[in-house]
This record gives C-alpha cells, structure tokens and sequence, in this order.
C-alpha cells in the first residue's frame, strides 16, 4: 500500500481520528497499536489512514524522525499484512483464527489473581457470539493439556469469572475433572472455583470428590466445604 | 506469644523437601523489618481470626491465604538468635488491630535463611497454620462490623464494603454500622 502525504489547510473537525488523536508521544502510539492488536480488532483498518488529513496530522504531531519511522512502520505493516488475517472478535463466525488467538493469548498472559487481563477480556469478548464454540474450545484446551499445569490453572482462573449456571455444565466438568489432577495446583485453583459458586450444587458435587490428602489442599477442602455449609443453610432460611 | 505471617500457596506449598527460592523471596525485609502480627493466645479461635482479618485487610480485595504461626522461642532455641522487635503500626485496614503489628528484626541473609528453614518445617505440620476462603474473610468482616470492632470509614472505597453488604443479605442488615 503506497502512503501519500498530502498538506491541507483545513484540520478542523478531526476529533474522530483516534486514537491518534489522544497521543501524545510516539511511544505511546507504539503502545496503543500493541494493545490494539491484541485485542484481535482490525487495527490496520483503524490505522492505516484512508484519509489524507490524518496523515497531516501525524505531520504535525510527531518529531521528524519520530514521523519517518512511524511511515516506515506502516508501510511494512502494510506489506505483510491481509485483511483475510485479521479476524474482527465480534464476527459471526467462530474461526480457527479465533481458536489460535484465542490460546497464544491464553498461554502468553500472565494471570494476577482477582486482575483482568488479555485473556479474560477476549474471553469476555467471545463470549457474548460464541459461547458454546468458545466452552469447547476451553475444554479441548484442558483435556490435550491435562498434563500441563500453568495452563490448567489459568483455564480454571478464567471459569472463575463467572456464576455457576453461566457456564454450565462445562465449568463444572473442568472443576470436577481438575480435583482428581496429580497437581496440588490445579486442585487447589479448582477448589477456588467451589468457593466462587457457593451455592447448593457446588456443595453437592463437592461432597462427591475425594477429600484431597496433601493436608494443606485437605485444610483448604474442608474450610470451603465448611462454608458452603454455612452459606446454603443460611440461604435455606 | 506466637506471631503470624501470611504465606502463599505459590511461595510455599508446591515445593518439594529442598529451600526453595521462591519462598526466601517471599520474605520481603524492609529496612531489617520483616512483617509479623502478634497472636495473644493461639489457642483462642477470635484471637486467631482477628489477626487473619487484620492480614486479610491489607489488600483491598478479599482473597484468600495461609498464615503461619511461629514461636520465636524455637528459633532461639534451634539457632541461636534471639529475635529483637521493630514496632510498627500495621498498613491493615483494620484500624483497631494496627498496633497488634510489629517486625521480626531480621540483620542478614543468614538469619533470613533460618526463617526461611523454619517456616518451611513449620508447614509440614497444619496445626501451624490456618487457611482462610474468601467467604471466611466476607462473614468475619461482617462480624467486626456487627461487634463495633471495624469502622465504616475502614472499609471505605475498597472490596470489603461490598463484602460486608453481601453479608448482610443473608445475616441482617447493619444500620448502626453504616451510620
């Protein structure tokens, strides 16, 4: 794609142009386009202008040398990218593309107990077109991964979002299945799940997995199971 | 009197019989202080909670953890270091535990190190800590609140103040506290 530079004297109305517009150094539009990217929108089609005046405007915003190379950086984007790799996250469809983004982002992501990050806004995302696909998807992930611990934990992290009908059955299949895993970590992060439900149906199935033996696993179980107790005979009331 | 120390699962509990890094990591010293809450009588459940409350209350969102107890008389007794004190307010949000806080005084990697070694071999016996879950933690808050042991300004702009609101739908609502 050829990128002309045009002047023209009027830059009036061009509040829309974001986030360009918002930017105040060139290290921050570095930043903005790395976000952008991640999130799986079409970015080249957010930035890489079709209008003439935001090019202006990238004139007048950065330095020289700062506006050459961020020239340079378009037209190499331009290049190497296709509108066929780019895969909106709101499209109809549930594509591979979606499936692969979807894991390099689970896999890449560094997972802060209580904190949103990549992973847990996409899945957000994708939710709201693709749930079935997307709860498969989870649990293909888990099962080929079973032995894979960081993976598995950060899989039982992500259901933890949700309420116990939100993702039924398959939240509750990946739990169950989790609590008879060899690593005391991924029962541990299943366990949070239980927690997390609190309601009648987690204490049940609760009830039906094997007390875990590692005994600081053990004191964990019995402290949830404990009050779960609590919690459902306190909602009986 | 025996003092607690919050531990995570990571930090301490995956690891196998060797010290691990993780855990000497863990042990944040600042300034030769080493964060420890003091429990009055460890055999006294409400003793035990408070200080888990007033742990639990450094963070602004209600999650759950470890504490572990330990008895300076066993670390004289095991290597020879007599523990001095660094008082100190505790950062808990729980205004009225901030002077159970204090701070082991810990000068060099060694003493570090037999902390490290005591604690790990403390763990290896769960009548040395106490896990709380995170509805633990909603329900003793909710509880403080209730007893006039917490203040509406604690829990001001933080998880708690939804916690405790959580709470009350199932075990009353607090109209003094909220006052």
């Amino acid at each position: 794609m050829a990128l002309k530079i045009r002047s023209t004297s009027s830059l009036d109305n061009l509040s829309w142009i974001e986030p360009i517009g918002n930017l105040t150094d060139f290290n921050d539009l570095f930043q903005d386009l790395q976000k952008q990217a991640y999130q799986s929108v079409d970015w080249m089609k957010l930035m890489i202008p079709k209008d003439d005046k935001l090019w202006h405007l990238i004139e007048g915003s950065y330095s020289d040398v700062a506006y050459q190379s961020l020239l340079a950086l378009f037209e190499v984007l331009s290049e190497n990218s296709s509108t066929e790799t780019v895969i909106p996250v709101a499209s109809k469809e549930f594509t591979e593309g979606h499936k692969q983004r979807f894991i390099e982002t689970i896999q890449n992501v560094i997972f802060e107990a209580g904190e949103d990050n990549a992973a847990t806004e996409m899945m957000a995302e994708l939710l709201v077109n693709h749930k079935e696909e997307l709860l498969k998807l989870l649990n293909t992930l888990f099962v080929d991964n079973y032995e894979d611990t960081n993976l598995c934990v950060k899989i039982l992290s992500l259901l933890g979002d949700y309420s116990y009908e939100e993702l039924k059955p398959y939240s509750q299949s990946i739990a169950l299945a989790s609590i008879a895993n060899k690593s005391p970590r991924i029962k541990s992060a299943a366990l949070n799940l239980f927690a997390h439900w609190g309601n009648k149906d987690a204490l049940r199935l609760l009830m039906e997995v094997d007390e875990p033996t590692e005994p600081w696993i053990k004191m964990k179980y019995l402290s949830i199971k404990k009050s779960l107790e609590e919690r459902c005979s306190m909602q009986e009331k | 009197m025996l003092y607690a120390r919050k531990i995570s699962e990571d930090g301490w509990f995956y690891k196998d019989d060797n010290l691990d890094a993780d855990s000497i990591s863990e042990l944040n010293v600042k300034g030769h202080g080493l964060s420890v809450w003091k429990v009055l009588n460890a055999s006294n459940k409400i003793d035990v909670d408070k200080i888990g409350l007033a742990l639990a209350m450094i963070n602004p969102k209600v999650e759950e953890f470890y504490m572990v107890l330990i008895d300076p008389a066993n670390l004289a007794s095991d290597y020879k270091w007599a523990i001095a004190f660094i008082p100190q307010p505790g950062a808990t949000r729980y205004s009225n535990m901030k002077d159970e806080h204090t701070n082991f005084e810990v000068k060099s990697m060694w003493e570090l190190g037999f902390l490290t070694e005591h604690i790990h071999k403390l763990i290896q016996d769960e009548k040395n800590y106490r896990y709380y879950n995170v509805s633990d933690l909603k329900k003793m808050a909710y509880d403080a609140a209730k007893n006039g042991n917490l203040t509406k300004k604690d829990v001001d702009g933080c998880q708690w103040k939804t916690a405790i609101k959580e709470m009350e739908k199932m075990y009353g609502e607090l109209t003094e506290f909220w006052k």
